[in-house]
């Protein structure tokens, strides 16, 4: 046996239709969880079920669960990378507007004269 | 070390377990790529839908679920024929895995097909992204309330366009492999191009796991 095939998992066929079942069954219980309005956790909902569905192709279909664990890091680092990329995005659009009406602010106050000429600062 | 197994066997690798480990995780890299290209197409729905929560829900009602459903089924069923098409070869069985391979490109053609009704009707109705939308009043299309839904449909077309550019070239990729296959270039021995294949194939399927729920299925 050369050393090549000693390395390699082969994944049971039993477990690819487990797999393949438990996705289908999964995208179901998506189907079935819109119909009710759970407000903002409809989402949340949502993107826990497709992470548990996209958990299962990386570890089974993309075989990282037997894999070399660096594929895996590289893999996990992308995705924290897009939650840095989407928080700090959100955090900018979000709260950008506060910056802009704190100068607004001064623009119409129109502070007296004298209040400037006691201010060494200015 | 037994090299004469594997005909393609490159002289710079220690051996071809090496040689297909750094394959991997070459591939592995470009799917991270992959998935931070995807990532800014998420960051603009994720902003655009903080901006426009009432036009995201009245703008999804012109996706149509049930196809939306559908192509979820048909690419998860690709992929699992592709993950089979990878282990019959492992196991040595090229002939298996070449019927497998078939099966998933046929699954691929589906997925298109249903997208390409989907996307047919947008344009009968003029939900189109940008500029171009310019709804139309036929008694099978939606009217949607709300402020900019072309925002909505900008974003719709830029995803599942971009997803669709990667089920064809996945395609083509898988057309290359069912080739080789029925040439007999792979065997347990050597089956790298298969198992990257393979991986990008998966991506496809992982991106439209979370576009389903995101675009269609809008609480």
């Amino acid at each position: 046996m050369s050393k090549n095939e000693h390395h390699i998992h082969i994944t049971p066929l039993k477990i690819y239709l487990g797999i393949y079942f438990t996705l289908l069954f999964m995208t179901g219980v998506t189907l079935f969880s819109v119909q009710f309005d759970f407000g903002w956790f409809n989402i949340i909902l949502a993107m826990i079920i497709a992470s548990f569905k996209a958990s299962l192709v990386l570890l089974y279909f993309m075989h990282l669960l037997h894999d070399n664990r660096l594929n895996l890091a590289l893999m996990l680092g992308s995705i924290i990378f897009m939650g840095v990329f989407i928080v700090i995005t959100a955090i900018d659009t979000n709260y950008r507007h506060t910056l802009y009406e704190i100068r607004a602010k001064v623009v119409e106050e129109q502070a007296p004269e004298e209040n400037f000429r006691n201010k060494k600062s200015y | 070390m037994s090299q004469d197994k594997n005909p393609y066997f490159q002289h710079h690798f220690v051996d071809s377990n090496q040689q297909y480990e750094s394959s991997k995780l070459g591939m592995w890299a470009f799917l991270v790529t992959e998935v931070l290209t995807f990532a800014g197409f998420f960051c603009a729905y994720a902003i655009y839908r903080m901006w426009n929560p009432d036009m995201f829900i009245n703008a999804h009602r012109a996706l149509d679920a049930t196809m939306g459903a559908t192509n979820t089924v048909v690419l998860i069923t690709s992929s699992l024929t592709m993950a089979l098409a990878i282990r019959y070869v492992q196991v040595n069985k090229p002939k298996v895995a070449l019927v497998h391979l078939v099966l998933t490109f046929i699954f691929a053609c589906t997925f298109l097909v249903i997208k390409y009704f989907e996307y047919e009707h947008k344009f009968h109705c003029g939900h189109l992204p940008g500029a171009l939308y310019s709804p139309q009043v036929y008694p099978d299309c939606v009217s949607i309330e709300g402020n900019n839904p072309h925002v909505f449909f900008s974003i719709y077309f830029m995803m599942t366009g971009l997803h669709g550019i990667h089920v064809v070239a996945g395609m083509v990729l898988i057309l290359w492999l069912i080739i080789r296959t029925y040439k007999g270039h792979f065997t347990s021995a050597y089956y790298t191009p298969v198992e990257m294949v393979g991986l990008f194939w998966h991506l496809v399927d992982l991106i439209w796991i979370y576009l389903f729920p995101l675009l269609y299925l809008i609480g």
